[in-house]
């Protein structure tokens, strides 16, 4: 059935090695960088740096939004299925989370020889009490690859849905999401007041983010929530998802 | 084996039919010339076929199995496609390597070759090409394929004569060496109709005629001289159409002749598959 999943895959995985390995020759640039500063201070202070993971992740979620138009329009190329496409796609995603989970792990330690700084799992969850030094480690390798994961998913659901949108569409939504989420949000808060049931509806939403992630396991099912929920998602609309002229 | 069947297959964009209740067969190893007027369906009839269109209804199948999202059914055929569907800062030498991945069988070392005869710098960047040197990258991925499928939509679009000429020589040497089944579709039905065996015609959106090239061929013929005369040696006669150059008059008539029907006055030659077309889909 999915006879072509192995060349599909090789494909995926070749294309996506340019902007990983471009991605990381900048990271290695910044502790370059961060290296002469660290030279230039003379007197023994250290330069902070702290999120390397972050930029990470969100170079894996805008390379999820880039790579499904590019990643289709080779399928069709090639005559591969929609189906085959959508799954060589999130196997290459989640091999490259993988392997980034441990460059990002050493991009941390090159920075802290001569910075100092923390992974975001450490600073988050500096107090919590894990049964033993295994288990944190598993915990935080399924923390990281999944959040890699879920936002490489939540971006290729994002360039899933501007491809099946058309053009008035597309603007309607690149306009309307941002100016409802800033504009129009605090403006309907403003207008129906702090115990009106818009806003404490948002302050619940928050509320129940912030409780989740406090936890490192429900960090690790909220981003396995949103890994399944964006794959089902774009799946559904790949599937019948037509070649278009541009 | 390699055959394609479309039955009553038809495709709607919103209020237009692209595709009106197309039945054919492609059988195997045969050149189909797929024609028709701009907008007739031809592209949609091969992506459909190719699975990047769903039709509305209807059935496509190779060999009997659906081609709907079925890789195995897909891995036979090779599309060439007038869009550029390859990131336009990947080199020519990069799609083939991965053209490779999909399709096993592709030649390597034939598409150099190619390259090298139709002049095509493969270290180039897709963006760096001419429309020309566009068409002619993609000639070269579909004729080294391996696929038994292939289709070429607007092969020769941007082509000069020198390349036009090349891709029809090319083809006709890969297809004496390796036979498949090739549908070409294209506006240029004079040069192509040497090499096309069968012809199949869609105008607006319905297939109007799938027969052999001879068939088509023989089918019809064309008298030319003074306007009158031709009219009168027209009537009771089948006319398919006719052009008027000044007192002259070329008629094109549906059915055969003897030459010994035809009045002093008057030429009988056979009309070319261009000039049937014209009158067919006009």
């Amino acid at each position: 059935m999915l006879t072509r999943l192995t060349p599909a895959f090789k494909m995926h995985f070749k294309s996506t090695a340019k902007s990983v390995i471009v991605f990381y020759i900048v990271m290695l640039a910044m502790f370059l960088l961060d290296l002469i500063v660290s030279l230039v201070l003379s007197d023994g202070q250290k330069s902070e740096v702290s999120g390397t993971e972050v930029i990470s992740a969100i170079f894996f979620w805008v390379l999820g939004i880039t790579c499904f138009k590019m990643n289709l329009k080779m399928a069709f190329a090639n005559c591969v299925s929609r189906k085959t496409e959508f799954i060589s796609t999130m196997l290459s995603s989640a091999v490259y989370a993988f392997i980034m989970v441990f460059l990002n792990a050493g991009i941390a330690f090159l920075f802290s020889t001569i910075s100092t700084t923390d992974f975001v799992f450490d600073q988050m969850y500096a107090n919590y009490a894990f049964a033993n030094g295994f288990i944190k480690f598993l915990t935080w390798f399924l923390y990281e690859f999944l959040s890699l994961l879920s936002l490489f998913a939540a971006g290729y659901f994002i360039g899933a849905l501007y491809y099946r949108m058309n053009k008035g569409l597309k603007i309607t939504v690149s306009v309307g999401v941002p100016a409802i989420l800033l504009i129009g949000m605090p403006i309907a808060a403003g207008i129906f007041g702090p115990d009106s049931l818009f806003v404490k509806a948002i302050i619940s939403c928050m509320d129940f983010l912030t409780r989740t992630i406090a936890n490192p396991y429900g960090a690790i099912l909220l981003s396995l929530c949103v890994l399944a929920i964006c794959g089902v998602f774009t799946f559904l609309l790949i599937r019948k998802a037509p070649i278009k002229e541009q | 084996m390699s055959t394609i069947k479309l039955d009553n297959v038809t495709k709607c964009f919103g209020q237009t039919k692209a595709l009106d209740g197309v039945s054919v067969v492609f059988e195997e190893n045969k050149i189909y010339g797929l024609l028709g007027r701009n907008g007739a369906g031809k592209s949609t009839l091969l992506n459909v076929i190719s699975n990047r269109l769903f039709p509305t209804s209807g059935e496509v199948t190779i060999d009997g199995i659906r081609v709907f999202e079925n890789d195995y059914a897909l891995s036979k055929i090779f599309c060439m496609s007038d869009k550029n569907l390859y990131p336009d800062t990947m080199k020519v030498k990069e799609i083939f390597e991965i053209t490779k991945l999909y399709y096993p069988e592709f030649d390597m070392n034939y598409a150099q070759k190619l390259s090298h005869d139709f002049g095509l710098n493969i270290n180039k960047k897709i963006k760096g090409l001419s429309t020309g040197y566009n068409s002619i990258y993609k000639i070269i991925l579909a004729l080294s394929s391996g696929a038994p499928i292939v289709f070429f939509d607007e092969p020769v679009l941007g082509l000069d004569a020198n390349h036009r000429e090349l891709f029809y020589k090319a083809l006709i040497d890969k297809y004496s060496e390796k036979p498949a089944t090739y549908v070409i579709s294209t506006h240029l039905i004079e040069e192509a109709s040497d090499i096309i065996e069968r012809v199949v015609i869609l105008k607006e959106g319905k297939l109007i005629l799938d027969e052999d090239t001879e068939t088509v061929l023989a089918g019809g013929y064309a008298v030319s001289g003074p306007a009158t005369a031709v009219d009168e040696f027209c009537k009771g006669k089948e006319l398919l159409g006719q052009d008027v150059l000044g007192g002259l008059k070329t008629a094109y008539i549906k059915g055969k002749i003897r030459a010994e029907e035809l009045p002093e006055n008057l030429e009988l030659s056979k009309p070319d598959l261009q000039k049937l077309f014209i009158q067919l889909t006009n």
